[in-house]
């Protein structure tokens, strides 16, 4: 199975609008974090008196979409019809391979985050991955608070796999 | 239970397997106060209505509810016990290490003494909630367990001969207001040796 690449290449450079996050950096999500990543037990009370900055990992996090909405949204921005295009043509299941982090400035709480994405590169015929064969993209992510300044700059490259090719075990 | 004369009461189904004086001063006894890991947040609170579908727009819509006779952010009552969870670290302590966070309360020593009797099947069989007042992003919630009842005699179930019980939490705004108070039912049982065999593989 391949496709005519030609169209999600039409995409490549491109970035989109700015987009919001749903939440700030806040208190309770790395309150969460922390206690998942570090067995912190320290209770929000303390929280909320010493935390002054976010942990940076935390930055995607934020940046992810809802898990639900009443109104759903179509895909509009490049990045979004680059991978609308990928599963319309069977590569229906997305995989993160790497992810390249720059932080630039540390995220105090309370900030708002927004970010954009540009379409960085998309690879040319099919891949071979471990995963099946597939399309690999690669997507550059700018995130800035509400002041415009950029706090972390951010590289995902992601495969598009026609299906998750999983060995037999027996 | 037996009288002073070692005779059982006519309507025992079985003989009883267990001392149940050893039980006894743990009933109806609620634990002290626990304060809570978190807060009422607005952030807990959006990412719940995502999952459960929720749009009603008191729990999301900060200018709708303080138009609201509430005047102001509310949370959904069935979260209530969400921000009363222990944390990872705690459930770890727990399971893995057999330390308890608050060894002292009256579920945690009842767990001790039915363990030892050998009813060491657990399964959770229903939970009721009674609200008597909303939850407010902000709030914090403070709880109290103890245990309401436990059977003295033993019940035959699908999975063993087992005890149930019925743990009574109870919680607390910061303002010392009833919230809530849930019932959480529990079969402890001994699993017979068939189901023993399958666990152990």
């Amino acid at each position: 199975m391949t496709m005519d690449i030609s169209a999600v290449n039409g995409l490549v450079g491109q970035e989109s609008a700015r987009i919001p996050t749903r939440h700030p950096a806040n208190i309770p999500d790395i309150r969460h974090w922390c206690e998942v990543i570090r067995e912190d037990n320290r209770s929000y009370q303390l929280f909320e008196r010493d935390t002054v900055k976010a942990p940076p990992a935390l930055l995607m996090v934020w940046a992810m979409p809802a898990l639900w909405s009443a109104e759903p949204k179509g895909a509009t921005e490049p990045h979004e019809r680059a991978i609308r295009m990928l599963e319309d043509a069977g590569y229906g299941v997305g995989l993160t391979i790497a992810l390249e982090q720059k932080f630039l400035r540390p995220l105090k709480i309370g900030e708002r985050l927004s970010y954009q994405v540009r379409v960085a590169g998309v690879s040319q015929g099919e891949v071979v991955t471990a995963a099946g064969p597939g399309y690999e993209l690669e997507l550059h992510y700018t995130f800035r608070n509400q002041d415009g300044e950029v706090v972390s700059e951010q590289t995902c490259r992601r495969a598009q796999v026609a299906r998750l090719a999983v060995k037999k075990r027996h | 239970m037996a009288n002073k004369f070692g005779v059982l009461p006519f309507n025992s189904p079985v003989e009883p397997t267990m001392d149940y004086a050893k039980i006894a001063p743990l009933i109806g006894v609620q634990s002290p106060r626990h304060l809570p890991h978190d807060r009422v947040t607005a952030v807990d609170v959006d990412r719940w209505c995502q999952v459960m579908r929720d749009t009603n727009p008191l729990y999301t819509d900060e200018e709708y509810a303080k138009k609201s006779p509430w005047g102001g952010l509310l949370a959904p009552s069935g979260m209530v016990h969400v921000f009363a969870l222990g944390t990872m670290k705690a459930a770890i302590d727990q399971f893995v290490h057999g330390k308890c966070e608050f060894p002292d309360d009256p579920n945690v020593k009842l767990n001790l003494v039915v363990e030892q009797e050998g009813y060491t099947g657990v399964m959770a069989t229903a939970q009721r909630q009674q609200h008597f007042r909303r939850l407010r992003v902000g709030d914090e919630i403070h709880w109290t367990l103890g245990i309401a009842r436990l059977s003295d005699y033993d019940h035959l179930t699908r999975q063993g001969v087992g005890r149930k019980y019925q743990m009574l939490y109870q919680f607390y705004n910061q303002n010392d207001e009833l919230l809530c108070n849930q019932s959480f039912d529990v079969l402890v049982y001994r699993a017979p040796m068939s189901t023993r065999r399958l666990y152990a593989g």
